[in-house]
């Protein structure tokens, strides 16, 4: 008893501020969190609209997707489907992601309503080197992507970035990075593929 | 005259943040930031507010608390309040300014460990008064986004042409791109901390 006492006579501060802070942050996610997923979705929509101008909708698909990371585990997926004015699909969109140079990097990705055609990407999240793997974020390097086929995708150091084929031209001093761009992409492009195509959403043909 | 004694207090206390005992360029503690958010005057002035609001509270928290604190729990209290007012922050800048706290990443949240708060939380705030522990947080972290604004200012200047945003180097500047890099975050902290040890260095010879 006296060794209870004693412990909280010693902590009963430490318990404390552990109980009010979690109350505290607990209340501000509270109060914060619908804004933030709110921003979350409109920074989404805008690069998705971005990406297929000709959509005037985006719904999250209520299938689950996954696919395998580098250490082998499997990571959802969530994919939106892209629609004209009359709700014909015109696209679909996603976020794919991998290990870049320094860190991970975050893409969303836009494919054609047959998954055979990119759209194009745009980055996410990205801490590649300033002035050589950031460049992933110039249109420069994007346009390439823009109505490439849909898997393929193979890095060449030296090339017409104008020509939009399945070779990508290698950004200069950072060729690690854009490889990982290419390889992000034809791995999520084919596991969702394959995927899409179980649950027939896409034709076999795509 | 007791109130003029304690205004000169106050005003050597902010004075001392600022410039004496500027975290960043005299003392060289919680130099994280200065070295990574320092690309942009923008970030560098967001990193600033943060760190002021962070250190407010806690040391108003912590100089509240101090009649209880116990000398072998002080730390982990001190950890916990300051874990707490970042992780506020992080999620005011997340809901009110996306871009920005997307720009930030994972320093808004490192600012838990930025030594700064904890040391005044430990030398100031646990010591004094609150009003005095509020001040000294107002003036170590006005130093201290002072000092970002320096190295930052400097460097995107000279990596963009432009300061927060707005171009001011004629058209043919050619941009040093290496000053975006880590290397110009070293380069410029050390020629600025070797100028300041020129300046105060000659001031002290002066002054005997």
């Amino acid at each position: 008893m006296s060794k209870l006492r004693l412990i909280i006579q010693e902590s009963w501060l430490v318990m404390l501020a552990a109980f009010v802070s979690g109350l505290l942050m607990a209340a501000t996610d509270l109060g914060l969190a619908g804004r933030i997923e709110q921003n979350k979705q409109q920074r989404l929509k805008e690069l998705m609209a971005g990406l297929l101008p000709q959509a005037s909708s985006f719904t999250e698909l209520e299938s689950r997707f996954s696919l395998s990371d580098a250490k082998g585990r499997s990571q959802p997926v969530v994919v939106y489907r892209a629609a004209d004015s009359q709700a014909r699909c015109v696209g679909w969109a996603f976020v794919a992601q991998g290990q870049g140079f320094s860190d991970r990097i975050e893409l969303i990705v836009a494919v054609d309503a047959g998954f055979t055609r990119l759209a194009g990407f745009r980055v996410l999240t990205c801490s590649e080197t300033p002035g050589f793997g950031d460049k992933i974020r110039q249109p420069d390097f994007q346009r390439q992507f823009e109505g490439a086929p849909g898997g393929g995708l193979e890095l060449v150091r030296f090339g017409d970035r104008s020509k939009v084929d399945q070779q990508i031209v290698a950004i200069t001093g950072a060729t690690v990075t854009s490889n990982a761009v290419v390889e992000i992409l034809n791995k999520t492009l084919e596991g969702l593929r394959s995927q899409m195509m179980e649950k027939g959403l896409i034709g076999d043909a795509g | 005259m007791q109130d003029n004694t304690s205004d000169n207090l106050y005003t050597k206390v902010i004075l001392n943040g600022l410039w004496r005992q500027n975290p960043a360029l005299r003392l060289l503690i919680g130099m994280c930031p200065p070295l990574a958010v320092t690309t942009g005057v923008r970030p560098a002035l967001t990193m600033g507010l943060s760190v002021i609001f962070v250190l407010s509270c806690s040391n108003l928290v912590v100089s509240l608390i101090r009649p209880f604190l116990r000398p072998h729990v002080r730390i982990i209290v001190f950890t916990i309040t300051i874990a707490t007012f970042v992780t506020i922050c992080d999620l005011l800048l997340k809901a009110y300014l996306p871009a920005m706290s997307e720009v930030l990443g994972p320093y808004v949240p490192l600012i838990i460990v930025n030594c700064l708060i904890i040391f005044r939380a430990e030398a100031c705030a646990s010591k004094s008064p609150v009003l005095l522990s509020v001040i000294d947080a107002l003036g170590m972290g006005g130093g201290f986004t002072v000092a970002l604004l320096i190295l930052a200012s400097i460097r995107e200047v000279l990596a963009t042409g432009c300061w927060a945003g707005w171009q001011v180097m004629p058209k043919a500047f050619v941009p040093w791109l290496a000053m975006q890099m880590p290397v110009g975050a070293f380069v410029t902290l050390g020629l600025l901390l070797g100028l300041i040890a020129m300046v105060s260095g000659s001031k002290e010879a002066r002054h005997g």
